[in-house]
């Protein structure tokens, strides 16, 4: 290709840009100066809330000792070697429950005589006194 | 660089908008006719020189005046559709002959008519010229940048940068060539065609 047809390449013509170009571009700008602004925003925020959650939880690690999982550790050494039978029932897996019951009014629908109360007391140290569900 | 840039330039990295409208201002004719020049799609140039004029503001704290400031924007400009032409290249579907400009540009085609018919011939062998060769042919021979200044904006060593201009040259001579042809059998037909009526 001789130089007369590069000349022609640089004649090939040319465009201009469109008249409202320039705020076109200004606009643009401030878009995503806003853009940015809510994503530092965005980005700074859960930064601090993950600081302030890694700040408690090496509070409640560091800081409050007691109230983390050691305590369970040294409740363990305070455990007696003698294991008393109450205590067996309670290394079972029984959940106490007291239920507030009104023996007066049942025994009121099975006799018209006076009313006598019972109560009902543990007899034996052997045996387990809750009930077991 | 001269001085006034250089001015505007600290400016915009200080955050000042006037400075980079006032450079808007004076690039935004040679970006838009640059990326029209690449893409051959006038209203994507627009888009890709707003890009490119938004990128100017945010990464000016990365320029360093060791390169003349015009060289960095084409720079800029040339990855902006380097990357917008190796999308469009993956999602093409349909020849380029078969789609109508949608915006015709403000272009000046030579009052000749032979003229405008090779240019027009021209803008089709650009336009299937692969980025590789096309961005060096344009910044040469459109924008008359110097290879060593294409060099230094495309961060390609000189030696690849003359292959490149030359060879995309070559292929564009021989599309040229090709089109004549064509064109000058189809007139024979044509003539031919009137000389039987």
């Amino acid at each position: 290709m001789n130089q007369e047809e590069f000349d022609l390449l640089k004649k090939l013509g040319r465009v201009s840009a469109p008249p409202n170009f320039e705020e076109n571009v200004l606009t643009c700008l401030s878009h995503h100066k806003r853009q940015m602004k809510a994503r530092y925003l965005r980005l700074s925020l859960a930064s601090a809330f993950s600081a302030v959650v890694v700040l408690l939880v090496v509070i409640n690690i560091f800081i409050f000792p007691q109230k983390g999982p050691l305590r369970f550790i040294t409740m363990k050494k305070e455990i007696p070697t003698v294991v008393q039978p109450q205590r067996k029932c309670a290394a079972r897996e029984v959940i106490p429950i007291v239920e507030p019951v009104n023996y007066k009014n049942e025994i009121e629908t099975l006799s018209e005589k006076s009313t006598t109360i019972y109560i009902l007391e543990q007899v034996s140290e052997e045996t387990c006194s809750e009930i077991n569900y | 660089m001269n001085m006034d840039e250089q001015e505007l330039v600290s400016r915009i990295q200080q955050g000042d908008e006037m400075a980079f409208a006032q450079i808007v201002r004076s690039y935004k004719d040679k970006i838009v006719n640059y990326l029209w020049q690449l893409t051959g799609d006038y209203q994507k140039a627009v888009e890709l020189s707003q890009e490119t004029f938004i990128r100017v503001y945010f990464k000016s704290r990365k320029y360093k005046p060791v390169a003349p400031f015009s060289s960095w924007i084409y720079a800029i400009a040339s990855n902006l559709a380097k990357t917008e032409m190796k999308r469009s290249r993956k999602m093409k579907t349909v020849p380029l002959d078969n789609v109508q400009p949608n915006i015709m540009p403000r272009e000046h085609f030579p009052n000749n008519e032979s003229n405008a018919d090779l240019a027009q011939e021209l803008r089709k062998a650009l336009n299937s010229l692969h980025p590789r060769y096309r961005v060096p042919v344009i910044l040469k021979d459109v924008e008359g940048f110097s290879q060593e200044e294409i060099a230094q904006m495309l961060r390609k060593p000189l030696g690849t940068i003359k292959a490149r201009i030359s060879r995309g040259r070559n292929y564009l001579k021989k599309e040229l060539v090709k089109s004549s042809i064509k064109t000058k059998s189809f007139k024979k037909r044509k003539e031919n065609e009137s000389g039987r009526i």
